[in-house]
Formats: structure tokens, C-alpha cells, sequence
């Protein structure tokens, strides 16, 4: 059996890398996506070479929406089978106290995001077979002020894939939402005070792992789910004031 | 890109220093700001090549896409943090091997070309650079330079420590192989001019010889010998065995002279044993220590300096004799040692091989006055024409340094050319007045 197609939107970042090794060394095809022509191709030579796999690379702008129905059409013509999809794109801001900054960042964690999962919505609903994995944070299960514009996309995206997952249960289509603790990534690297910063390639290979087994939502590593129980158990009253 | 102050070490964890790092995801992401900087791959270079303390380091370890392999041509184009571990698990299979290996897996292209590492195959093959027909180069003035062999800043770059910009890219000729297997020899010695006379006559593509400096009686060695099995053999995808860590640093006790004496005596008999030529897996020819990750810190607290000269073959056995005296004489506990020949030397400036016999000696960092003793060492070693590898150094003086490696005043031409400003510094370059 010819093992079907996985696209990864986003595919520069070191966790979706993690998960495209582990695709690609089961012989999965996959079709890599980033704003950034130059490295996603770059991405993309090494899985082929490293893997011996069919490894293509496309533009896919989270921000430019009108272009998404474009993308979508290229993957309907395409003769293969598309089995899955991982939506890894994300921004994390840089000042967040400015509007544009705010606008920025949820206009491709969250509203770029839903254009591209309802576009894989639509595919796999047709086919009746497929699955969808978001990357979501920890940051958004509840609000804090380091990073609460980022969180609230996130938080939003949480929402959109649960009902999703619902809409999607009857149709054969999986939806998993993935929140990652701290990773070892361009993001956090030399930030203070991270504790038990796991490494993306072992997120990224768990994340496949996870979506065999087809769980909903997961956090990974798997001890952030009580890290977060706690968290979230903090009474408001409480938790405004703290600096976290 | 986001900055992390952090004191690293070179391997032997004698050479330590607190820099500002940056880990590039892209390639575009290097960028000059003024400051003097360098590059750092997996930081195995056992003294202060791999620091720059105070300034930017660049960690490579996150640009390690292969970007083009032609199984026709053998080569393969690749980003100077790709590992051997990774062209070792990718292409073994596919019936490729590194042309030129370190004793380890875990050191990064980058790191290869720049400290021009050398392997088994010296005498046949060269050393690293001599199979890289090109690399992209990163240069103070903030634009990348496709270099060609015969450049003269290739010349400068391979063996180069570093020091004329950040390698960017690597194109490498692979060696194809029929099968991942070594057929190995083993032969034992107890006399040090046997042992000299075996190394200098023609031998197979890998050899290499162990030799126990522990003993005062006599001077024990194994010859190890191999080269790749002809007969082709299926080439099966090898499963690596998960790295094991030692998870803390093991009290300076822990190897000590008399477990050393011990492990040597052992070792020595053990491998004798095998008297025939055998079978043996590229794993365990090339890279034994790999099997654990941070071996370095068995030594504990006190770490280790690796010291490494090359001599030429003329006037060698009496010098090694008033060395291994004098080791002696001054109680110089020598806890691993390695001899091997090398051939003729390349074009390049700062490259450490050179026709003669290269000893490598692993001396516990805590010995009293290694320093003064290395001084000595050094001064024996350029008396008899030789040099020291930069690569495991720190302790060179300058003045000594230049006598070593004649041809610096021909590197120190091109790093003028390219680094009008010296921006890219290292703790090796301030050390030895490198400007």
C-alpha cells in the first residue's frame, strides 16, 4: 500500500521538522509550506535526501488569506492521496502593546489558521478520510500578561478545532489539537527561568505518535496537562496577581 | 534572534569562558553586528578553539540540512552543522561513507574543514579538506563567498580555526563502499622501534596504533589496522543504539593511575588475543567512545588536555624516547596515547598534518605543573621540526606557534583581505596573536 501524502504548513519550524522525520522515515510523501521560498526548499532536499522520500515545498502566506483558496485548488488537482495535514505556523509577536502588532497576531495564529483548516476541512470531508492536527500553545489555556494576545488566539483556535472535531467525528476525519510546554526553539532559546525544556524533534515524533493513536487534545511533554490543571485552578482573584 | 549569556568549555573542560550565544535556524539569520564573533559546531575541540569569551558565538548545530547529493559524483552539498552522525545514519545505507572521519561522530562539517581533521587514512587519503572541492563562507564583510579549491582563501579557511568567517555550506566527496563492515587486524608490540618500522611500511587505507605509556617496563602497543570489506555484503540500515549520558560529572578520583594501568594492561591482552584478521562494524572501528555521549566528563572536575605534535620520521625514535622520559621524570601521568603516520602535508596554511609520526596523549587537567611540562613539550617538539595541533591546544605561545606553522604569514595575508576590521576572533586567536 502507497503510504498517503502529509502536507505541513509552517514547515520551518523545528517542531514540525521533528514530525516530518518521523513521517518521511515511515515513507510518507509530504508537502512542505512556509512564506519563506529559500528554506522551506531547503527543508525539503534534506528530507528527500535524508529519507528517500518525495519531499515538495510550496508558498503558503498564513497572512495573505485570498491566497489560500488558490493552494487548496493546486491540492485538489493532485492525483495523490493527501492523508493528513499539520497546521505549525505560528507568531508569537514582539510588542504586543501596539494594535498592528495585536492585529498581526491573530491574523495568522488564529484567522489564518482557520482559512487554512477549513480548506482541509472541506478536502478531507469530501474524501471521508484524513486527519488535521493543530499547533497550539499552553499559552492558550488562560490569559496571561507576557503574552495574552498570542494566548487568545491560541485559546480561540483551541475552541474552533473542539467544534470542528465534532463537526468532523462522523465524516472519518480526526482533528487533534497539540499544546506544547516549553520546546527548545528559536523562540525560547537562552529565555530565564524555563524549566524542563523538552527537545522538538522528540515533540514533533511524539505529535505522529499521538495522532496514530488518534488522541483529541494533548499537551507534550505529557506532564504539562497537570502543570496546566493547576494553573488554570488558580482563583482569578489570585491569579491578577501574579507575574507569570 | 534572541541571545543567551552562558559560560561553555572546549571538551577537555580546562578552557572555559562566558560568550553571548545565538543559535541561527537560517542561514541569513548570521549576521555581522560589529561585535567580534565566531562560529561553534558541537564544540569537541578539546581547548579554546571552539570560545570566544566575552563576544558572539554562533552555535552551527541548527543548520544541518543536506541540500544536494549525487550518488554519480559522490558529492554531496551540505550546511556546516550537518554532523557525521547524520552522513554516517544516511548514507551507509545507501553505500556511502565520509571520506575522512574523526574519532568521533559527533562533530559537525563545519568544524571538520576548519580544524582540517584527519582520521586512520592520513597516510592514503589526506585529510578532511583534501575532499572538499568547494564551500560558502561567510565573511566579516557580511556577504557569503562561494570558494573554490586552489583559492587562496580556501587555503586560509581549511585548517583555519574559524578565523577567516563562519563556513556557511560544504560540498564533500563521499566514499562509496560495498559493504559497512571493516576487516580489521590486530598486532601486538613491546618495543618501540618495531612498533615505528610497522607504522612507516606501506598499510591498508586505516591504521592506526594504541599504545600503553602507563607501563614503566616497556612500551606496549596494538597496530589496529582495517579497510573496508571489498566482497560486496548487504548493507543493512544499522539501528543506533540510543547515546548513553552520564548524567553527572564523575569525581577526579574516578580514573585515576592505577585504574588506568589496569584498564591498559586489559586492553593490551584482550586485543592481542585476536590474532587473525576479523570482522568488525564501522561503529566499532571508527568511533568506540561514541557509545557514550559526554565521555569527558569521567575525568571530573579537573578535566583533560589532549596533546598532539606530529614529528617528522627522521631522528623520531630518540625523540620519542627523551619524551616518554621525561613524561616520566616528571611524573606525568599519560592515561590514553595514540601514534599514527601521517603523509605529506596539504596546501593549506594552518593545517595541522604533516609527514611524520603524530602522538596524541590524553593527561589528566589536575597534573602538577602541566603547563610548565606542556611548555617543554612544546619547545622538544619544534626543536625536532614538529608542531602541535591547534585544534586540542591551549597553551601555545605565540612566538612558538609561528615557528610551527611557517606558512602563517601567508594566512595572515588573506584574514587581512577578508577581515580588514579582525572581527572574527576566537580565545585560540587572541591567545596566540592572531590579528
Amino acid at each position: 500500500m502507497t503510504k498517503g501524502t502529509i502536507v505541513i504548513l509552517g514547515a520551518t519550524s523545528w517542531i514540525a521538522r521533528g514530525a516530518a522525520f518521523e513521517w518521511a522515515r515511515r515513507g510518507h510523501s509530504l508537502i512542505l509550506t512556509s512564506r519563506d521560498k529559500r528554506e522551506i526548499s531547503r527543508i525539503a532536499s534534506d528530507l528527500s535526501i535524508r529519507f528517500d522520500i518525495v519531499a515538495e515545498s510550496a508558498l503558503f502566506d498564513a497572512l495573505d488569506i485570498d491566497s489560500h483558496a488558490l493552494f487548496f485548488e493546486m491540492l485538489e488537482k493532485r492525483n495523490d492521496v493527501i492523508e493528513g495535514a499539520v497546521i505549525a505556523f505560528g507568531y508569537l509577536g514582539a510588542n504586543c502593546s501596539k494594535f498592528e502588532e495585536q492585529e498581526r497576531v491573530i491574523r495568522v495564529n488564529y484567522l489564518g489558521a482557520v482559512s487554512a483548516i477549513s480548506g482541509f476541512s472541506n478536502l478531507f470531508s469530501k474524501q471521508k478520510k484524513g486527519f488535521i492536527i493543530g499547533i497550539s500553545s499552553v499559552a492558550g489555556d488562560r490569559g496571561r500578561q507576557s503574552n495574552f494576545v498570542y494566548g487568545s488566539a491560541k485559546g480561540a483556535l483551541n475552541i474552533y478545532l473542539e467544534g470542528l472535531r465534532n463537526k468532523l467525528h462522523p465524516y472519518g476525519v480526526h482533528v487533534m489539537t497539540v499544546k506544547p510546554g516549553f520546546v527548545d526553539t528559536a523562540m525560547t532559546f537562552g529565555l530565564s527561568g524555563l524549566f524542563l525544556v523538552a527537545d522538538p524533534f522528540d515533540v514533533g515524533k511524539q505529535i505522529v505518535v499521538l495522532q496514530d493513536k488518534k488522541k483529541n487534545t494533548v499537551y507534550i511533554p505529557g506532564f504539562w496537562k497537570w502543570i496546566m490543571m493547576v494553573i488554570k485552578a488558580i482563583p482569578e482573584t489570585i491569579f491578577k496577581r501574579l507575574k507569570l | 534572534m534572541r541571545t543567551c549569556k552562558k559560560e561553555i568549555s572546549g571538551w577537555g573542560r580546562i578552557a572555559r569562558g562566558e560568550s553571548f550565544l545565538m543559535r541561527p535556524e537560517r542561514i541569513d539569520d548570521i549576521k555581522n553586528q560589529g561585535v567580534p564573533f565566531s562560529a561553534r559546531g558541537l564544540g569537541r575541540s578539546y581547548g579554546d578553539a571552539s570560545l570566544n569569551t566575552k563576544n558572539h558565538l554562533f552555535l552551527m548545530e541548527r543548520l544541518n540540512r543536506f541540500l544536494e547529493f549525487n550518488p554519480k559524483t559522490c558529492l554531496l552539498r551540505a550546511e556546516s552543522g550537518v554532523t557525521i552522525r547524520d552522513i554516517v545514519e544516511t548514507f551507509v545505507p545507501k553505500g556511502f561513507f565520509v571520506p575522512v572521519t574523526p574519532g568521533t561522530k559527533e562533530v559537525t562539517l563545519g568544524g571538520c574543514l576548519a580544524a582540517d581533521v584527519h582520521g586512520k587514512n592520513h597516510h592514503c587519503d589526506g585529510s578532511f579538506s583534501d575532499h572538499v572541492s568547494e564551500f560558502e563562507l561567510y565573511t566579516a564583510g557580511g556577504i557569503l563567498k562561494k570558494v573554490q579549491k586552489n583559492d587562496e582563501l580556501f587555503n586560509a579557511t581549511a585548517g583555519g580555526l574559524g578565523l577567516t568567517g563562519i563556513i556557511t555550506e560544504i560540498t564533500l566527496k563521499l566514499l562509496p563502499i560495498n559493504s559497512n563492515f571493516i576487516k580489521t587486524t590486530h598486532t601486538p608490540y613491546r618495543c618501540l622501534d618495531a612498533l615505528l618500522s610497522h607504522l612507516s611500511e606501506k598499510s591498508p587505507r586505516y591504521s592506526v596504533a594504541w599504545v600503553d605509556l602507563m607501563s614503566r617496563k616497556e612500551i606496549r602497543s596494538i597496530v589496529i589496522e582495517g579497510d573496508h570489506l571489498q566482497e560486496p555484503s548487504p548493507i543493512k540500515a544499522i539501528t543506533y543504539p540510543k547515546q548513553f549520558h552520564i548524567p553527572f560529572q564523575a569525581p577526579s578520583w574516578a580514573l585515576n593511575s592505577f585504574s588506568q594501568k589496569l584498564f591498559n594492561t586489559l586492553y593490551f591482552h584482550k586485543l592481542s588475543l585476536k590474532k587473525k584478521p576479523f570482522i568488525s562494524s564501522l561503529e566499532s572501528f571508527f568511533y568506540p567512545l561514541d557509545c557514550i555521549g559526554n565521555w569527558n566528563l569521567l575525568y571530573g572536575k579537573r578535566g583533560l588536555y589532549q596533546y598532539q605534535f606530529v614529528v617528522p620520521v627522521k631522528g623520531s625514535s630518540l625523540f620519542f624516547i627523551k619524551l616518554f622520559n621525561y613524561l616520566q621524570k616528571k611524573r606525568c601521568p599519560v592515561f590514553l596515547a595514540v601514534l599514527k603516520k601521517f603523509g605529506p602535508e596539504n596546501s593549506n596554511y594552518l593545517s595541522f598534518p604533516k609527514e611524520g609520526f603524530t602522538l596524541a596523549m590524553d593527561i589528566p587537567g589536575n597534573t602538577p605543573d602541566l603547563f610548565a611540562i606542556l611548555d617543554a613539550l612544546d619547545e622538544m617538539v619544534l626543536e625536532n621540526e614538529g608542531r602541535v595541533y591547534l585544534a586540542k591546544d591551549f597553551h601555545l605561545k605565540p612566538s612558538l606557534f609561528r615557528g610551527m606553522y611557517p606558512r602563517y604569514p601567508l594566512f595572515q595575508k588573506v584574514k587581512k583581505r577578508v577581515d580588514p576590521e579582525f572581527l572574527v576572533q576566537t580565545d585560540l586567536s587572541r591567545r596566540l596573536g592572531i590579528t
